[in-house]
């Protein structure tokens, strides 16, 4: 298993290959593989979805995606 | 010449007999909608917490492998538990049963009838007690059938899939799973042969050959289920796939790239794009599903591991919805004694073919059972090194702080009922000898009615649950 933190400024809704699939700034158990993640709506934020390759985490040491921030400010 | 008349109207009535004979086709499905029909998101539970999520999957094996189950259901219903303030028999939190040949028989009848499972004249009386496959003999030599038989679309697996239509599960459809609305989701496995893989009776399968669930007859899908090679002819299984306006889930794009990264999952994308080209594979041939996976568990285990799923567990963990993850695998394999091995003889092509179609699966079952177990585990250690890295961090550093919180994780329990647990050496052979057949004596039956729950009652993680849920038996 893999972890993921989807960091932004407040908590809500991550979503994975577009399924619910935990909150942000959780550490989220996430299938090693390929992954687009997004924050579902409202569509109120930066980039639209990230697609990156999750692999080589741990509980400890999870992927951080840093890329996520409100649409029109800055996180 | 009125003899050669008879002889040709004869023929000619054998011939319209047979083009007329062919298998009901699983209707098309008008349009796309990942919101409606037989799906877990779909069936509600007022009475069954999501905090508390039971799965059971239930192996293949005949009548052996159907009363084993039963046995288990009966000590499940037996079984008072308390969660979250309130108390309820441990069968109601059942969230999920897979099934596979025959222990879809309970699993689909329980999914249908609910209680009445355990009426006595109900399960027992049309299926467990019965002698099915004498029936299912007796129905190859009605001469009609004979007719019906030449037809190159109607196979002997429809002849099996009319008798438990009529007599076991009275003509019903996942279009009544569906009115029901409610759960455990009942996954019945059959064995697409082409790909060698799992093919599930459920709207996420059915929406990639565009083709609505809710007009199938539950007894297709059990006889798929339990369609054994050989013996039966494949079950046919339409394809409209392009017809009704299907989006392919994002995860199939994504895992398509995972070849080098993650097999298996590239293989699930690999294999539910197969479906996608009607032309190709405008017919989908399906046997017993024991062929992919004799206990019913491999579909479960990629819930349990894979975001991908409608309804994956993982995303339900991360959400914080399930508490309590149990998975309860019941395994009516056997070990036949075999001659073979005593002589230099050739055995026999009926030998073989049990012997094909049934020891490499037994032996994957117990890799499927480890995978189980060892994701189990590393949920643990995970779980574990954060707690064990936050304690160093807090010996040495007080005022520090962990970079990021703890993983959501569920407390998982893991049970196996399977003869090979059976204590007394004498009796575990018993069971391990048992045949594979539709017609097991009514001792027999009562007996595997009986040991199911023992061996649940002795495993260590029904134990330890029981404590937790403060069980008492009724």
């Amino acid at each position: 298993m893999e972890y993921v933190v989807v960091a932004y400024a407040v908590d809500r809704k991550v979503r994975i290959d577009g399924q619910d699939a935990g909150f942000t700034n959780d550490t989220l158990m996430v299938e090693k593989g390929h992954h687009t993640f997004d924050l579902g709506d409202p569509q109120d934020y930066q980039p639209a979805s990230v697609d990156t390759i999750v692999q080589g985490t741990n509980s400890v040491a999870p992927m951080i995606i840093k890329d996520f921030h409100p649409s029109g400010g800055n996180v | 010449m009125s003899r050669r008349v008879h002889v040709v109207f004869a023929l000619s009535l054998i011939l319209v007999l047979a083009g007329c004979a062919t298998y009901p086709a699983n209707p098309p499905l008008a349009q796309y909608n990942p919101e409606s029909g037989y799906r877990y998101q779909n069936l509600k539970a007022p009475e069954n917490s999501e905090s508390l999520f039971v799965i059971l999957t239930f192996s293949g094996g005949g009548t052996r492998a159907a009363a084993l189950s039963y046995g288990v259901m009966e000590k499940l219903r037996n079984t008072t538990i308390q969660w979250e303030g309130k108390e309820r028999r441990l069968l109601d939190e059942v969230d999920v049963i897979s099934s596979v040949s025959g222990g879809s028989f309970t699993a689909a009848y329980y999914g249908l009838f609910r209680d009445e499972l355990f009426d006595p004249g109900k399960f027992e009386k049309v299926f467990l007690y019965r002698n099915i496959q004498g029936e299912l003999v007796a129905s190859l030599f009605n001469p009609v059938n004979w007719f019906r038989l030449a037809s190159p679309t109607f196979g002997r697996i429809e002849l099996a899939a009319e008798l438990y239509d009529k007599e076991i599960f009275r003509e019903k459809t996942f279009g009544d799973l569906v009115d029901q609305a409610r759960r455990p989701y009942i996954m019945l496995n059959a064995t697409d042969i082409t790909m060698g893989a799992r093919f599930s009776f459920v709207q996420d399968q059915f929406d990639l050959i565009c083709s609505d669930l809710g007009g199938v007859h539950v007894s297709r899908a059990v006889a798929a289920s339990s369609n054994f090679p050989i013996a039966f002819t494949p079950l046919i299984v339409n394809n409209y796939a392009g017809s009704c306006d299907f989006r392919e889930p994002a995860w199939i794009g994504q895992a398509s790239k995972d070849l080098l990264v993650n097999p298996p999952r590239f293989n699930s994308a690999r294999i539910a794009r197969s479906y996608l080209n009607s032309e190709e594979r405008k017919y989908i041939h399906l046997l017993d599903g024991g062929v992919s996976d004799n206990i019913g568990l491999r579909g479960q285990l990629q819930a349990i591991r894979s975001n991908d799923l409608s309804w994956s567990l993982v995303n339900k963990i991360n959400l914080k919805e399930i508490k309590k993850l149990v998975v309860v695998v019941v395994d009516a394999r056997t070990d036949p004694k075999t001659e073979i091995d005593k002589s230099p003889d050739s055995p026999g092509l009926g030998t073989l073919i049990d012997i094909i179609s049934s020891v490499p699966m037994s032996n994957y079952s117990f890799d499927t059972v480890q995978q189980l177990l060892d994701t189990f585990d590393s949920w643990r250690k995970d779980e574990g090194a954060y707690a064990a890295c936050k304690g160093i961090l807090q010996d040495q550093c007080p005022a520090g702080k962990m970079p990021t919180r703890p993983p959501n994780m569920a407390e998982a329990f893991a049970m196996y009922v399977g003869f090979d647990q059976i204590k007394d050496a004498k009796e575990r052979q018993r069971f391990l000898n048992l045949p594979t057949t539709f017609a097991l004596p009514k001792e027999e039956v009562d007996k595997l009615r009986k040991i199911g729950p023992q061996i649940l009652d002795q495993s260590e993680g029904f134990q330890k649950l029981c404590a937790e849920l403060r069980c008492r038996e009724n």
